[in-house]
């Protein structure tokens, strides 16, 4: 490591540690706690305060309506109230370490146009020591994401949810079935949504983590047979072509079994002062949820739409949005499925879109997740307009909101149109991120095509030459499949 | 790259070929919008819209009034009295109060009186844009501070009088100010003409609302103690730290040096209570102005304009309008900048815009407008000024503190035009002044919602005249659009180059050059917009240390630019180009695209900054539009123009003309600004203790016009400098 790189990543630990300490200090959260994009009625810290205090009362955490979390955290919070922030920055610091180990594992297991010999793609952060590598980038951009920091700063426990996804995340790419059971059931237990990455991570634990596709790592190994010498980027993927490992299948829902039945043991536990303590909880948490009773405005799309749709049209609509995010899992996963993390990172763009109480902390969670993907998604059209779409809905929403609640002249309309703004913006991001991924493939598929038949031809040519210089066989052809 | 654009947008579908056709003559097009916005901008006093009452219910005028000249000579009587008695009182407070509850026990109203502090001036993180953080911050931080020295309490004292046909959940209130300390004639006349007002209430048999008498002891500035007042108002009374505070500072008090003496109404229990009357539906001020010796005639001047910007609802200042035009007879004018009524200029173009009146109204006599000269200049002045007050986000009087509760007030000056002893024409002005309070509360009295029907946008170019969002929108949109405009020309440039780059090297057209420099780009414009940031919030640690004001500010300028140097410094060290990013640079890219995607991006924000401003505070937004656009879109890099002046046989035209530009951008820019401000503003000393001033009072009100120079404008203009000097 040089001394550059140490210089920029822990100085940018400092920064992102420094400003989550200034925004403490000037008793920021004060404010932000009463913004709606940043804390929702399933992460408010305030609620989780009500709620604890009931517990402690005797009473059952749910009762008057006000907290709807899981009973395990007001278990580890509740106490820890006045030092929340320390818990939530080492939830963050936690969450950029996981990012780091996967950016690792990435690196090791994925397959770039660079491995492949092609100049013209060299990218950008080679294997320069001085240069920071993904996972380091990854690490440090969701350290100082101004999202990730509010929503850190701001009174919501969505840092530890988004840390328990990532772990389930991470587990998943490094094969480990039992921990990656355990991230999935709590973080499903803390906030729903998080049962579809049942698929990435089974996908990910039965055929391995992402990587082109694998008809293109066969053709690959043909060509590779064929020529007789090997390809410098290829070096120890052998696990590569091994088949898929239906094994960690089985483990991970043997597993995800046994960690559900403990976290509900536990849930039993702690509510069992009260009759009918776990119905309750599923009653006032994913109920609450998915009857969306809170109509409290937020950035998602569902409180405009069921404030005014008549009592007895509701549950079919409840029924249509929610089905919205469930429509998607199907073809996402047969296009996207072998690379399972980014797969993951779409669904999580898919359901902040799509849930009922969004807020910051997806956000955060989603972008970072896409700097892991940098490479891949060098070729995204509309960067730009995202770029000013994302700092203008930031800002226009609480100025919405401002103008609407406080000042009174705006109105309800404003809001929403910024809140579908954002929402337009993140379609965009979805749409172009599967795209500019799939252009991706397809480039590497054309690549190695391009290699195979051009070792197919010269091979029997040069039959009793030299092989020639590694150089020219590798880039020639490239020229020549473009032209 | 002329010939493959053709082909590029002549095929496709419309939209598409629509937008690169804007893009391609984006030049043409700005300047086009430009000129169009500024005509635009000028046309605005000739385009203003005649004002109506919107609501209905209100009926201004249709009752019969009924303060009579015997109740203008009875608040005579009274403010002689009050001039009286605290002429012959050892303690003025003590006697004003005692005298004041004793009409109140004569009328029979409820009556409290309400203790309150002034608060903080300096910097405090949490006083910005947090008008609705409530009184626990600066009560808490007041606390401390005057723990040991307490300041002169202000005491409001508060009459309300129940409506005999509501239901006490609605209520007016009337605002006087006073100051003890020196009190004038017009004061007393004020709270005589107030009393007489109450008792009339007390009388009416019509009253669907509480009347809230609020006589606001202004030692302090007669906006805070209506703030203060309103905020104990809409307080929660289980949001009690305060109160106990309260409780426990009066119990100081009584003991103290405010309330000396025995007195009858201390032992009256229900006097600290704090007593509401519902929901308060407008509020109106009535004071009497101190430069009372500068007019000619009896007049009334009409302020509104709140903190940040914001106006009560048109309907209230109709209905104020309508009874003082139409049924007093009185003359009411606005505030304006009188200096301007004489520059040469704008009597031309008021001249010009005469003329171009009349030939509208040959061509189409719908679009023709008869307005002189002088009108115009009247009008373009009253606008200047109902700009200036709303970009200052600084509210003009006491019923700025309303609208923060989402209120609406007025506050009505009275300009007496001869001296106030001269008694009969006074009372005329009583009289007058008195007929127009009552029927402006009956009007209001009528109101069924809250004021809703008219417009809270626009800016008013005489009484009877405004300018809603709807026409000064558009010339702003003009403006704004060529911010986009501009940098989606420049993004299409860059690609169009990447692509011949890449044409030409028979490359793919994903490539790694853009990229690259638009990621230096993103840095760059990060890092000044974060060096921005943090040059805000420097008065804060400043404010700590005692030192002159002067001293400050020239430490803040000092430490501004030392971050400036060391943040970017540290910069080029952990992001130098590097040698692979370098050779990417210089071998790829044409020479002179180094600075386009730093352009682009500041246009970028700039337009989403002064859009989003537009919806905050529009006429921030128009300043810093006005400001900000010229500086942006002529920024190019020096070293480019002085190569083509040099190069032989380059168009000398443009090659001049972006010299202009470059000058006009560096002229605009802040620190040019800045200076030239400091050095007309008069000696050095004063001038920097005026600056420091001015920026204190900014950030004390949470005015926008803070956030635009210091998130817009300064790195702006840094960025436009670097441009400028740095850039290839």
């Amino acid at each position: 490591m040089g001394r550059r790189k140490i210089m920029l990543l822990w100085g940018g630990i400092a920064v992102a540690i420094a400003l989550r300490s200034i925004l403490m200090g000037i008793n920021a959260p004060l404010l932000l706690g009463r913004s709606v994009e940043v804390a929702t009625p399933i992460t408010s810290l305030k609620r989780l305060a009500e709620g604890y205090w009931r517990k402690q009362l005797g009473m059952s955490p749910y009762t008057g309506g006000t907290y709807h979390g899981s009973p395990l955290l007001l278990v580890c919070l509740g106490h820890y109230l006045e030092k929340s922030l320390i818990i939530f920055l080492i939830a963050d610091l936690s969450g950029a370490l996981l990012l780091h180990l996967i950016g690792e594992i990435l690196v090791t297991v994925n397959l770039k146009p660079s491995d492949l010999g092609d100049p013209n793609k060299s990218s950008l952060h080679t294997h320069d020591p001085e240069q920071l590598s993904t996972g380091n980038l990854a690490a440090l951009l969701y350290l100082l994401n101004p999202f990730t920091i509010v929503s850190c700063v701001g009174g919501s426990t969505s840092p530890i949810e988004n840390v328990i996804i990532l772990l389930a995340l991470y587990a998943a790419i490094a094969g480990n079935a039992p921990l990656a059971a355990f991230g999935w059931a709590l973080a499903t237990h803390l906030s729903l949504y998080p049962a579809i990455l049942f698929i990435p991570v089974a996908v990910a634990l039965v055929g391995g983590p992402d990587r082109p596709s694998r008809s293109l790592f066969q053709n690959l190994a043909t060509s590779i047979n064929k020529n007789g010498k090997s390809i410098d980027g290829l070096h120890g993927r052998h696990q590569i072509l091994e088949g898929l490992k239906w094994q960690c299948l089985f483990d991970l829902i043997a597993w995800s079994g046994i960690w559900w039945l403990s976290i509900l043991g536990f849930c039993s536990l702690v509510l069992h002062k009260q009759p009918n303590g776990l119905y309750e909880m599923f009653k006032e948490t994913y109920g609450f949820i998915l009857t969306v009773e809170d109509l409290t405005p937020n950035m998602g799309l569902f409180w405009y739409f069921f404030m005014e749709v008549f009592d007895f049209f509701r549950p079919f609509f409840l029924m249509v949005f929610h089905a919205n995010i469930l429509c998607m899992l199907l073809p996402l996963t047969i296009r996207l499925h072998h690379r399972p993390l980014f797969l993951s990172f779409i669904f999580i763009v898919v359901w902040t879109v799509l849930k009922s109480y969004p807020s910051v902390g997806d956000m955060a969670l989603y972008f970072g997740l896409m700097t892991l993907f940098m490479e891949e998604l060098l070729g995204f059209r509309y960067a730009f307009l995202l770029l000013n779409g994302y700092i203008c809905t930031a800002i226009l929403g609480p100025v919405m909101y401002n103008l609407w609640i406080w000042r009174g002249t705006g109105n309800a309309n404003f809001y929403f149109a910024t809140a579908l703004v954002h929402a337009f913006i993140q379609i965009i991001l979805i749409v172009e991120g599967v795209s500019t991924m799939l252009k991706y493939d397809r480039s590497l598929k054309k690549l190695v095509d391009s290699l195979r038949d051009c070792d197919a031809h010269k091979v029997p040519h040069n039959e009793q030459s030299e092989p020639p210089p590694p150089v020219e066989v590798l880039t020639s052809p490239i020229a020549t499949a473009r032209a | 790259m002329e010939q493959q654009q053709p082909s590029s947008y002549a095929q496709g579908r419309l939209f598409p070929r629509l937008a690169s056709l804007l893009v391609i003559h984006a030049h043409a097009v700005s300047i086009a919008c430009c000129v169009a916005g500024l005509v635009g901008l000028l046309l605005l006093p000739p385009l203003a819209k005649t004002t109506h009452v919107s609501e209905n219910a209100l009926l201004p005028g249709s009752a019969k009034v009924t303060f009579s000249e015997a109740d203008a000579l009875n608040a005579s009587a009274i403010a002689n009295e009050l001039q009286s008695i605290l002429k012959d009182s050892t303690n003025r407070y003590m006697a004003f109060r005692s005298w004041l509850f004793h009409y109140f026990d004569l009328f029979g109203v409820d009556y409290y009186y309400q203790v309150f502090w002034p608060p903080d001036r300096s910097f405090s993180p949490l006083r910005f844009m947090s008008s609705s953080y409530g009184v626990e911050g600066w009560l808490a931080h007041n606390k401390s501070k005057y723990s040991q020295d307490l300041p002169h309490p202000g005491v409001n004292l508060v009459g309300i009088v129940r409506a005999p046909r509501g239901d006490g959940n609605e209520a007016i209130v009337l605002v006087t100010p006073f100051d003890l300390e020196k009190l004038a004639n017009g004061d007393a006349l004020t709270l005589g003409l107030s009393l007489v007002i109450l008792e009339l209430f007390t009388k009416a048999h019509w009253l669907a609302k509480d009347i809230i008498w609020l006589a606001a002891d202004s030692q302090y500035g007669a906006y805070t103690a209506v703030d203060a007042w309103l905020k104990e108002y809409h307080q929660l009374a289980s949001e009690c730290a305060t109160l106990q505070y309260r409780t426990s500072l009066i119990s100081n008090l009584k003991s103290g040096n405010v309330f000396e003496g025995s007195s009858e109404w201390l032992d009256d229990v229900t006097i600290e209570d704090f007593k509401r009357a519902g929901a308060i539906s407008a509020g109106f001020i009535v004071m009497f102005s101190r430069e009372d010796d500068s007019v000619a005639f009896d007049s009334i001047q009409l302020k509104a304009e709140g903190s940040n910007g914001q106006m009560p609802n048109l309907d209230l200042i109709n209905v104020v309008t309508t009874l003082a035009t139409y049924r007093q007879g009185l003359l009411l004018n606005l505030d304006s900048f009188k200096g301007i009524k004489s520059w040469p200029g704008l009597n031309t173009i008021g001249d010009i815009v005469k003329h171009l009146g009349k030939f509208a109204g040959y061509v189409y006599p719908d679009w023709g407008f008869a307005l002189s000269a002088s009108e115009y200049v009247q009008g373009a002045a009253t606008l200047l000024s109902s700009i200036w007050n709303q970009a200052l986000g600084v509210p003009t009087g006491p019923h700025g503190a309303f609208r923060d509760y989402q209120l609406d007030a007025v506050t009505l000056e009275i300009f007496s035009g001869v001296n106030l002893k001269n008694t009969l024409s006074s009372h005329d002005l009583l009289k007058n002044t008195g007929r127009l309070l009552e029927g402006a509360i009956r009007s209001v009295n009528n109101l069924l919602e809250k004021f809703h029907h008219s417009v809270f946008l626009y800016f008013l170019v005489s009484p009877t005249k405004f300018v809603p969002i709807s026409i000064y929108g558009i010339p702003f949109a003009l403006l704004i659009i060529t911010l986009p405009l501009q940098a989606s020309a420049l993004c299409s440039r860059v690609s169009s180059q990447d692509k011949s780059v890449a044409d030409k090297e028979s490359t793919t057209k994903i490539n790694k050059v853009g990229p690259a420099n638009w990621i230096r780009g993103v840095q760059i414009v990060t890092l000044v917009e974060l060096w921005s940031i943090v040059t805000s919030l420097m008065p804060i640690p400043l404010s700590l240390f005692t030192l002159s004001s002067e001293t400050k500010i020239i430490l803040w300028t000092m430490l501004a630019c030392a971050t400036l140097c060391a943040a970017l410094y540290a910069f080029s060290i952990l992001f130098p180009l590097s040698n692979q990013l370098g050779s990417l640079l210089q071998s790829a890219i044409l020479l002179d695209s180094d600075f386009v995607p730093i352009k682009a991006l500041t246009l970028g924000f700039a337009a989403i900054f002064l859009g989003v401003m537009s919806a905050v505070n529009f006429a921030v937004a128009l300043l810093g539009v006005l400001l900000v656009i010229p500086m942006c879109l002529c920024a190019q890099p020096i070293s480019q123009v002085r190569k083509s002046i040099l190069t032989p046989g380059g168009r000398s035209l443009t090659s001049l003309l972006s010299m202009a530009g470059i000058i006009l951008t560096i002229f605009l820019s802040a620190p040019i600004l800045l200076l030239s401000g400091i050095v007309v503003g008069g000696p050095l000393r004063t001038s920097l203790l005026q600056l420091w001033n001015w920026t204190e009072s900014l950030w004390f009100w949470g005015s926008s016009l803070y956030l635009l120079g210091f998130l817009v404008y300064l790195p702006c203009s840094v960025l436009c400098l670097f441009v400028v000097f740095w850039c290839r």
